[in-house]
Formats: C-alpha cells, sequence, structure tokens
C-alpha cells in the first residue's frame, strides 16, 4: 500500500499520469498492427510528434501565464512559405541555405510581436486578438504563395530538420531540445516564475512593479519564434510548402498541453505533461490511420481525449504544480 | 404612528466575533431613521440582515404586524424592503431608462411599451432633479454622482414600503443630496420609511426623524432628531468610553526625511478632488493616514506607489521630485505597497508562500536568469524567523494559508526587496488578534531599521496606537500632523466626524 502511494505520488509529482496510458496504446498496437513498430512508422509517428511538440512547448508557457495564441498554426504555414520564397527568389546564393532558416524564425517573431503589441499593449483579449492574426496571416500565405505548393528547397536545409544524428530523427532532436528549454525556463528561471505569476495573479504582478506588459510581449515574440521553427521543420519533412500547411496546428498544441495537465486558467503548467500529451496524441492519430478505421474519427476521438483530461484533470491532472 | 416594521433582539455571529448582540429596531410609517457607528459598528450587518441578504443568528422580525423570515433578498423584496446598496449596481451598457425598468420592463399588446417607460423614467428623474440625465444615454457614460441617481429612480420605481440606503451620499454632490432629501420627504408623505447610513452627521441632522446610535454590535442610543440634538451628543454616544489600545513599541530614532507630499490633490474613486494633502515620512517613522470611509485613504496609498496619478502637487523622496507613472518607478525608488485586498491584489495564490515573498526580488536571487533555489530558500528561513512563522508553510500554496500569515508574506515580500518606504493599506483588516499583534511587531522592527512606514487605517484604535504621527483625512479638510498622544479617541472621532476643528497642530514632532 505504501510502496503505492509512493509511486502514485512520484508520478504526481513529475506529471506522468499519461505514462501508463501511452504505454498501453503502444502494446496494444504492437500486437494488433504488424506495420506499428516498422522504422517508417516510428518516423512518420516521430515527426508529427515532434512538430506539434516545438508548438506545444511555448505554448504550455503562454497558457502557464493566462495567454493564448490561436495564430501559430498559420504562421506554421507562412514560415513554411518564407522559407520556400527564400530558396526561389534565390537569395541563399547571398545568405546561403542556413539563411532560410533565420529568416523563417524571424517570420515568426514578427507575428508574435504584432500579437505580443495587441494583447500586452493594447490590450485586447489574447483569444480575440490572435484570432484576428491567424485568419490574416493564413490570408498571407495565399497571397505569397499564390495558392500554390512551392518545392525547391535546396538539400542541406532539408538535411538540417530531416537527417539523422546517433540514428534519431533531427526533428525529434529539435522538439526534444525545444521541450528541455521550455521545461528549464518554467521551473528554473526568473521568466518562468513570473509566467506563472502572470497566469496566477496579473493585478498582483502589476501593483508590485513587475514589467507586465514587457513580459506578455515576450511572450507572445517566444511563441511567433517557435511556430517559425515548426514551420521550417514541417517544411523540410515534406520537402515543400503548400499553402494550408499548419492548419488546425494551433488546436492540436491546445489539446496536449490541456491533456497534459497545465491549467487553462494559468498559474501552473507542466512541460512534461505536455511531452506525453503530444506523444499520445500523435499515437493515437497513427493508431487509427493504421486499423484502417476511417480517418474522420480521428477528430472525434481527439475531441473526446480532451474532454476525458479536463473532467479528470480538475483533481488529479491540474492538481499537479510545477515546483 | 404605527410600525411597519419591528425587528427585537437580533444576534449575528460570525466565526469567533458577534457582529450584533440582541439589537432592537423599528421603523415607524413615514419615518426617516439615521442609523450611525464607527467602522465595524454593525450598521452594515444590521441591514443586511434586515434585506434579507444575511440571516441572523437569533432574534425576531416582524412585518405589518406578521412575523416574517427573510431567506434570501427576493423574500424581504416581496415584503416590501428595498435595499439601495453602497456600491452602484447597474448595466454600463444599457441605456438610463433600460436599466430603470430591468427585469420589470412594462409591456403592451405589441411588446414593450418604450414612450411609456420613456416618460416615467423622465418623471421620476424630474422628481430628483437629474432632468439633465439623458435617459436614452448609456449608463456607463454618466458621471458617477448621476449614475447613483439613477440607482435611486430605479429603487424608487420598483416600489417597496421601507427604503434601505447605506451611505448613498458618499458619491453625490451637495446639490444632489438636497434633490435625494426632497425624494425622502415625498416618500415620507405617502407613509413609506427609509433608514439611511451615513456618516456625515450634518446631513443625519438635517433628514432623519430619528437617530439609532450602534457600538460594537449593541443599540446604544436612540435619539430624536429635536432642536437639542447636536453633534457632539451624536459622537460622544458612538465613541462610549473606549479608549485607545496601546501598542508596546520601542520608540526609535527618527531620522532623514523619506518620502514627503507637498499640496498633492488627487481624485478618489468617486471622482472627486481631495483637499490638498501635505505628508512628511521620516526614516524610522510610523506615519498613520485615517479617516472615514470614502475620504481617500486607499486612493492616497494607490498615488504614493504608482497605481494613480497625482493630479496637483508634488512627490519628493529624500528632498528630490520624484514621477511615479507606474509600480515599476515605485519598486525602483524602493516604495513598496502592501494592497488592502491580499487575495486580489496582495498575492500569486496558485504559488508557494516562499515563491510569493520574493516576487519582487528575483533578480538579486538569480545568475543568468536562474533562480538559486539554495539562496532563495535561505532569505525565506532568515524571513521567517522573524515573523515565527513554521517552516513548512514556506512551501505551501499560499491560497492555503490563514489570513494571518499571507499578510506577514506580502509584507516580507517587502522586506526581501528591500524597500525603504512601506505603505501599508488596511494591513489587519480581517485576521485575528495574535497575527494583528504580530504585524504590529513588525511594523515596530521594521522602522527600526531606519525605514518609513506609512500606515492607512480606518480603525482608530489602531492609528492611535501604533502611529507615531497621524494625519487625518476629512471631506472638509485634510488635518494633521497630531504626535502620538495628542489625540485621544474621541478627539479622533470628533476630527473625523466634523465637530473639532484642527486646533491642535503638532509641535514637539521633531
Amino acid at each position: 500500500m505504501n510502496s503505492q502511494n509512493k509511486a502514485f505520488g512520484f508520478i504526481q509529482d513529475h506529471h506522468l499520469q499519461l505514462l501508463p496510458v501511452i504505454l498501453l496504446v503502444a502494446v496494444a498496437m504492437t500486437i494488433l498492427s504488424e506495420s506499428f513498430m516498422t522504422s517508417q512508422n516510428m518516423i512518420n509517428l516521430a515527426n508529427r510528434v515532434s512538430i506539434n511538440l516545438i508548438i506545444a512547448s511555448g505554448m504550455t508557457l503562454l497558457i502557464t501565464s493566462e495567454g493564448i495564441d490561436l495564430s501559430v498554426g498559420s504562421t506554421v504555414g507562412l514560415s513554411a512559405v518564407g522559407a520556400a520564397i527564400y530558396f526561389q527568389n534565390g537569395w541563399d546564393a547571398s545568405f546561403g541555405p542556413y539563411g532560410a532558416i533565420v529568416f523563417g524564425v524571424a517570420v515568426g517573431a514578427a507575428i508574435g510581436l504584432v500579437n505580443g503589441i495587441l494583447v500586452a499593449l493594447i490590450g485586447l483579449p489574447a483569444f480575440i486578438a490572435t484570432l484576428g492574426t491567424m485568419l490574416a496571416v493564413r490570408g498571407l500565405v495565399f497571397i505569397t504563395s499564390s495558392g500554390r505548393t512551392i518545392m525547391g528547397f535546396d538539400p542541406r536545409f532539408i538535411e538540417v530538420f530531416s537527417g539523422f544524428t546517433f540514428g534519431i530523427p533531427r526533428a525529434v532532436i529539435v522538439a526534444g531540445l525545444t521541450a528541455l528549454v521550455a521545461a528549464y525556463v518554467l521551473n528554473k528561471t526568473t521568466t518562468g516564475r513570473l509566467l506563472q505569476g502572470l497566469g496566477g495573479n496579473e493585478r498582483c504582478l502589476y501593483t508590485a512593479g513587475i514589467r507586465v506588459k514587457r513580459l506578455k510581449l515576450g511572450s507572445y515574440v517566444m511563441m511567433g519564434m517557435l511556430a517559425g521553427l515548426a514551420g521550417l521543420t514541417l517544411a523540410a519533412s515534406m520537402s515543400a510548402a503548400e499553402p494550408f500547411a499548419g492548419s488546425w496546428y494551433e488546436l492540436d498544441a491546445i489539446a496536449v498541453v490541456v491533456m497534459g495537465g497545465t491549467a487553462l486558467t494559468g498559474g501552473r503548467g507542466t512541460v512534461m505533461g505536455t511531452v506525453l500529451g503530444a506523444i499520445l496524441l500523435g499515437l493515437v492519430a497513427n493508431s487509427i490511420i493504421l486499423l484502417g478505421i476511417s480517418a474522420y474519427y480521428q477528430t472525434f476521438v481527439v475531441g473526446l481525449m480532451i474532454l476525458v483530461a479536463i473532467v479528470m484533470g480538475s483533481p488529479v491532472l491540474t492538481g499537479a504544480r510545477a515546483n | 404612528m404605527k410600525n411597519i416594521l419591528t425587528a427585537s433582539k437580533i444576534c449575528k455571529q460570525y466565526a469567533g466575533t458577534r457582529a450584533l448582540n440582541e439589537v432592537d429596531f423599528e421603523i415607524g410609517e413615514g419615518e426617516i431613521l439615521g442609523l450611525i457607528g464607527e467602522n465595524g459598528a454593525g450598521k452594515s450587518t444590521l441591514m443586511r440582515i434586515l434585506c434579507g441578504i444575511e440571516q441572523p443568528t437569533s432574534g425576531d422580525i416582524v412585518m405589518h404586524g406578521k412575523p416574517v423570515e427573510f431567506s434570501g433578498p427576493q423574500a424581504a423584496q416581496a415584503e416590501g424592503i428595498a435595499m439601495i446598496p453602497q456600491e452602484v449596481l447597474l448595466v454600463d451598457e444599457l441605456t438610463v431608462v433600460e436599466n430603470i425598468f430591468l427585469g420589470h420592463e412594462e409591456s403592451g399588446a405589441f411588446g414593450l411599451s418604450k414612450r411609456q417607460m420613456l416618460a416615467d423614467t423622465r418623471a421620476i428623474l424630474a422628481e430628483l432633479d437629474s432632468q439633465q440625465v439623458d435617459p436614452e444615454h448609456l449608463t456607463g457614460n454618466l458621471p458617477k454622482g448621476s449614475q447613483q441617481m439613477v440607482a435611486i429612480a430605479r429603487r424608487v420605481m420598483q416600489g417597496g414600503d421601507v427604503f434601505v440606503m447605506d451611505e448613498p451620499t458618499a458619491s453625490l454632490t451637495g446639490e444632489e443630496t438636497q434633490s435625494l432629501f426632497k425624494l425622502l420627504k415625498k416618500l415620507k408623505g405617502e407613509g413609506k420609511a427609509s433608514v439611511f447610513i451615513s456618516h456625515r452627521l450634518e446631513e443625519m441632522l438635517e433628514i432623519c426623524d430619528r437617530i439609532v446610535v450602534l457600538r460594537d454590535g449593541e443599540h446604544v442610543g436612540n435619539f430624536i432628531n429635536d432642536d437639542t440634538l447636536t453633534k457632539d451628543k451624536l459622537v460622544a454616544a458612538m465613541v462610549g468610553s473606549a479608549v485607545a489600545n496601546e501598542f508596546a513599541r520601542t520608540v526609535s530614532h527618527i531620522g532623514e526625511l523619506m518620502l514627503e507630499t507637498d499640496k498633492v490633490v488627487i481624485s478618489t474613486f468617486q471622482g472627486r478632488k481631495t483637499h490638498p494633502i501635505s505628508i512628511q515620512a521620516h526614516a524610522g517613522e510610523v506615519v498613520g493616514i485615517t479617516g472615514l470611509a470614502g475620504v481617500g485613504k486607499t486612493e492616497l496609498a494607490h498615488v504614493l506607489s504608482g497605481l494613480r496619478p497625482v493630479v496637483e502637487g508634488e512627490l519628493r523622496l529624500r528632498g528630490r521630485p520624484i514621477t511615479l507613472r507606474s509600480p515599476v518607478d515605485a519598486l525602483k525608488n524602493k516604495i513598496g505597497l502592501v494592497s488592502e485586498d491580499r487575495r486580489a491584489e496582495g498575492l500569486v495564490l496558485e504559488l508557494t508562500a516562499l515563491a510569493n515573498m520574493t516576487l519582487t526580488s528575483l533578480k538579486k536571487l538569480s545568475r543568468l536568469g536562474r533562480i538559486e533555489k539554495d539562496r532563495e530558500r535561505q532569505l525565506g528561513l532568515l524571513m521567517k524567523d522573524k515573523l515565527n512563522m513554521r517552516t513548512e508553510y514556506l512551501g505551501r500554496d499560499a491560497n492555503h494559508l490563514s489570513g494571518g500569515n499571507q499578510q506577514k508574506v506580502v509584507i516580507i515580500r517587502q522586506l526581501c526587496s528591500e524597500a525603504e518606504v512601506l505603505l501599508l493599506d488596511e494591513p489587519t483588516k480581517g485576521i485575528d488578534i495574535g497575527a494583528k499583534a504580530e504585524v504590529y511587531r513588525l511594523i515596530g522592527d521594521l522602522v527600526a531599521e531606519q525605514k518609513a512606514a506609512i500606515l492607512f487605517s480606518s480603525e482608530p484604535q489602531e492609528v492611535l496606537g501604533v502611529c507615531d504621527k497621524l494625519y487625518v483625512l476629512t471631506s472638509h479638510g485634510f488635518l494633521g500632523p497630531y504626535a502620538k498622544g495628542a489625540l485621544d479617541y474621541a478627539g479622533l472621532m470628533a476630527l473625523e466626524f466634523g465637530t473639532a476643528t484642527s486646533d491642535t497642530p503638532m509641535e514637539a514632532a521633531e
């Protein structure tokens, strides 16, 4: 009994509640589907999870501070198209193939800055402001790409994000590093502490003399840059930039953050929970395809998972807090 | 005269404290009754019970000759009790006429009878001499006084036998107050009664037929308002024989002049300008700012901490003029606010007590942005010893601490960030006696370390006992400084209620 309690405590302290579910699904799928434990499937799965996780890591910090960004999916699209245009216009001749990375991230930062100005300086509700930029930026994607898929990336650029290091896909490495940095910032740094404070009681931080506006502005720029990075990873993995690239990614990201146990009301967040949430979401989507179930069920199942997580989360998952 | 309402032996017990003790209370037909008492005497509690917002612990209420029990505000309303609360409750986004008829819309065969409602609104506003208020204007855009008039109009329109008003004149101009009194007299003519709470004794003497005095939850006086009744008699009844509590505190060395306001005019939450305020706070000194509710104490604390702008005049720190555009500037100048509302403003409830303590001193506890948790904990341990807090509380969420411990955490935050001027707005509100004593001791320790403390409090006992020097904010002027001992309880009350003028200036301040 005592050791059981200990194990339960360990799981709570480290936000590992989703781990048993993940293991269960993985074991079941290994038995049910021959193509599950193949390297090709694992790479597909890893790519999908990674791109979501890059965004969701940033979204964890943002939601912990009681912010939200609905424009990240569109930013993914614009960053991908931006990188494609970089090569199309031959800018790599002057700035090299890796300049596209800087360009894509800068595009994301610029959109983040616009969001930050709208939310932090003008004071619009984040939900409304980023809904506006979500549509406007998607429009920009259509305009700049003329609605067509653009190819022609430099192989060296593609290699950065879709190669392997020690047999691990680069996308996984990028996402893993992003999540590590996000966890470090949230739990170990001044910024993370203040983001939790901001989500808990903005008025308290303001009256105490904390530069609340600058903190908020910074968090949206950070979110934009990560969405830009996710866009580059996506473009490299497809070797193409589609005008619809990144659609719905904002909802996937928010979904895994909530499933992981971060409180939508702010003040409490867990990157570990988000990592597990992203893995579980990717796993379930992959399983549905492998089992030959209609893809239409995927959206339905994801919706159910979010609802279950929120209901279960009231005492169990959201009760978990960052140390 | 027939009684509309008779309440007998009303008791109200809150956890640990008795707010009302066997209070008898009656209201006759066509009577305008005044209810007075100092802060915490039980006026509002009694009103809330009569209006069904709270239920008495024991006691009976008889209305129109039959016993009643008000299970909620609707029940009281159904019996004819109409309450006009202190805070104006209107929907800003609706027009005046929509607000007045909200939930009681008049309708004809073809939907709402807008023309009828408009005419009725104009009529009631005219009775309140508020013709300048456009009934089709959005309520949110009206000045505070007009909003209050609309709220009163709304309540009168809905009818009732007893109108209960808690400080209705606080946000009204002199003219508006007179219009309200005209309306009260008209209601009186119709046989309807009014109960009226106000701190302004001259208003009470002007309009009330009878004045009831409460003190410490007891009914201590019942005065028929005839020519012999004076403000002094009322103040004497409110004060009784109470004396100021002494809080033993070693008097510290008075150091250099820290924060100073030079004829500073501020605007209150009601949008009224105060008289020019000139205070001086020295290192090693506890300065008290006191006054009745609504005179601008909290607003002054907000001005000194950068939350509200200065309207006129100058702020100086160590003789140097300063401008506080936001709390960021206040923190830079080492001025720290301990706000009145701990839960809404003072704490992040989701963070631990320790994290709340170090919220504004993270910079010095971190290297390259990384919080050095050992050093943070060391600082926390040092601080909790100063306050007799148990070590385990440091790791507990602020939400799960008692009010007293929460207050300590907020004050410790100022110690951690090395604030040199502390603004304490009602620091002992809602905490128990033991915790109060600790907070006073802490304030004493702070000034012993040559910090300046400014205590904003409406508790006379507290400011008289704790402060080295006292200023009194009133609606008729800014008074002080008074040295410790220069004022006693009755003297302070007389100043606050305007029965004495400032003729005891402080001479031996330094």
